[in-house]
């Protein structure tokens, strides 16, 4: 188990140093790196000024050299906006999107579960249709539209819950629900198609004959063994719920990660996206450990390994 | 399955309406994008200027109403131009986006799986982790960060959205290729002197080509989600120029007001990535032989 763990953390941590040679040469690609840095309204002395200060007219490799020193020292450059270290910006923002984001991907796997089950109980039943055209609705819905519409619905027409913001638990509700959405149906079908299999299995109708109670057939001994698709699928979702999270927090006003980068990409603040990517993909590096992890524990055939 | 069915005994494409007509929603789904394919063709070029020629009398009129003709049907946006004309050369945009995306993704993912099926060792192994990369990071914050250095253009923006989308093709035709190659056919080819250019080509391409179409049709909407997310983020495509995302954001500074602004685009959207899931879903059904059963034998049940 650990070797497996230790491998697929490595091929995770490949993935992020990846990221950060790619992200540090396309920036230098698109031509001198002081004009992502500095405002587009900035000098010519200014850019100059800048370039010499930061060696950016050094051979790249030199460059690249400085970046890594600068990167383990925690080191990401300034913030244009704030005159901030970008790292400390990013930060910041980033327990308001795990908030956001663990609880929108509990609620997402746990009513998958139990709606998963119940429509794979009774294939091509009335549940089951119903089930099946909302999740594939919930999974083709654009966020972004979704998530305008309820705030014409619940915040401007009805008055029930507020714009924008955070603060009360009234201001989580359209922000959770609206995130949730897409993973809850793709996550809904990856359950009801394994469940389907795993209930024609010998073990559960064994179960049946010696006469367990459908409840217990269902949510114990077929719903245990039906997890690992399910834990592959969310463990995917979990890295592309930032893509959720960037739309919805620039939506409903959310203090956090995705609205940070957007704001810092429409004002050209480079440091702070950089830091943002560099943070976003060390999240998600940790994350992929624990995904392991955790298949190693369920599935006995990968522990043994 | 004693006797075949009668849709076995006809022809490819006969037996193909013959298996859509068995799943009314496919069928929909089907005629939906027919539909819009045909009216974002033949659209722009009928409605002549009505989508870009403002009209300060019409701001914001409501929808459903003939008074000002059929052009004004879905309502009037802001300055006064008609949201219907708006919408169907916006669909063109779209589409015609999405479209390149999935197709350069399509082709240059299935040959650099092909590829690292064939070749295994380093290059493979180089190929699987650069695939990682991309699929490890959140495939829009990348597309944000790209646009961000290079100018969101519509060349740029298909670039980005096929890159992100890549891996989904490398992967799926790896795997097949590696469970395909081991078969006997393959074995029998290569015995009888088969080049591995025929071999991939003749034996394993037309095993891996249903999957893929399948996977492109998903892709489609997944593609288009992503496209509409960046121009609804004002990252995508940039006004003049206009596609269904950019015209949600649009709209949403007049939700209160003028909802039809916001509303209409967005259940384009919705109905079009909808329509492409629910096809996909048949595609799996219709082209995999052991699963085919379900859709032909439904029509016995009724009789």
């Amino acid at each position: 188990m650990t070797g497996y763990v230790l491998r697929r953390s490595f091929h995770s941590l490949i993935t992020l140093v990846g990221l950060i040679v790619i992200v540090f040469f396309a920036a230098r690609l698109t031509g001198s790196p002081a004009d992502l840095y500095l405002p587009i309204d900035a000098t010519v002395e200014a850019r100059q000024e800048f370039t010499e200060r930061h060696g950016f007219d050094r051979p790249l490799i030199v460059q690249f050299g400085d970046f890594v020193v600068d990167l383990v020292q925690f080191d990401l450059g300034q913030s244009l906006r704030k005159h901030r270290p970008a790292l400390d910006v990013v930060l910041e923002a980033i327990p308001a999107t795990l908030q956001l984001a663990v609880v929108a991907m509990s609620i997402a796997i746990v009513g998958a579960l139990v709606i998963g089950a119940l429509a794979a109980w009774r294939p091509g039943g009335v549940f089951d249709r119903t089930a099946s055209v909302l999740s594939l609705a919930g999974a083709s819905a654009p966020d972004f539209w979704i998530a305008i519409s309820a705030i014409l619905l619940f915040a401007v027409t009805l008055g029930w819950l507020p714009t924008s913001g955070t603060g009360t638990l009234a201001h989580w509700v359209m922000p959770i629900g609206v995130l949730a959405l897409r993973p809850l149906g793709i996550l809904i079908q990856v359950v009801r198609t394994s469940m389907l299999g795993v209930l024609s299995a010998a073990y559960v109708k064994t179960a049946r004959a010696k006469g367990v109670g459908e409840r217990s057939v269902i949510f114990v001994h077929a719903l245990r063994n039906a997890m690992l698709p399910v834990i592959t699928v969310a463990g995917d979702l979990a890295a592309s719920i930032a893509n959720g999270a960037v739309i919805i927090e620039t939506v409903f006003g959310w203090p956090g990660i995705g609205r940070l980068l957007v704001d810092s990409i429409i004002q050209r603040d480079f440091a702070v996206v950089q830091a943002g990517v560099f943070v976003t993909a060390s999240i998600i590096f940790l994350m992929n450990i624990v995904i392991d992890i955790a298949y190693a524990i369920l599935d006995p055939r990968v522990r043994h390994s | 399955m004693a006797s075949p069915s009668p849709a076995i005994a006809r022809p490819g494409a006969y037996r193909a309406l013959d298996l859509l007509w068995q799943d009314k929603f496919a069928t929909a789904a089907a005629l939906f994008l027919g539909l819009l394919v045909i009216v974002v063709i033949v659209g722009p070029p009928l409605s002549s200027d009505a989508a870009t020629r403002p009209n300060l009398g019409l701001r914001n009129t409501p929808p459903f109403s003939f008074e000002h003709g059929f052009v004004y049907v879905f309502g009037g946006d802001a300055l006064g131009r008609s949201i219907l004309a708006r919408l169907i050369v916006a669909g063109r945009v779209t589409l015609t986006i999405a479209g390149l995306a999935v197709l350069a993704a399509l082709v240059v993912g299935t040959l650099i799986g092909l590829a690292a099926g064939f070749a295994r060792g380093w290059i493979s192994d180089v190929i699987m982790r650069l695939t990682d990369i991309v699929m490890g990071f959140p495939s829009l914050l990348l597309a944000i960060v790209i646009l961000y250095m290079f100018d969101p253009g519509i060349f740029n923006l298909v670039l980005v959205l096929a890159i992100t989308r890549l891996p989904v093709y490398i992967r799926t035709t790896r795997a097949e290729v590696l469970e395909v190659r081991e078969r006997l056919f393959v074995s029998a080819a290569t015995v009888m002197g088969a080049s591995p250019l025929r071999i991939v080509l003749r034996h394993v391409l037309p095993m891996v080509v249903p999957t893929l179409l399948t996977i492109a049709t998903v892709e489609f909407a997944l593609v288009m989600l992503a496209e509409s997310g960046l121009s609804f983020l004002g990252i995508g495509i940039q006004p003049p120029e206009v596609s269904w995302g950019l015209m949600v954001a649009q709209g949403r500074a007049y939700l209160g007001s003028a909802w039809w602004l916001a509303f209409f685009p967005g259940l384009a959207i919705m109905l079009t990535t909808l329509s492409l899931n629910l096809l996909s879903s048949w595609l799996r059904v219709a082209m995999d032989p052991t699963q085919r059963w379900r859709l032909e034998a439904r029509p016995k049940v009724g009789q």
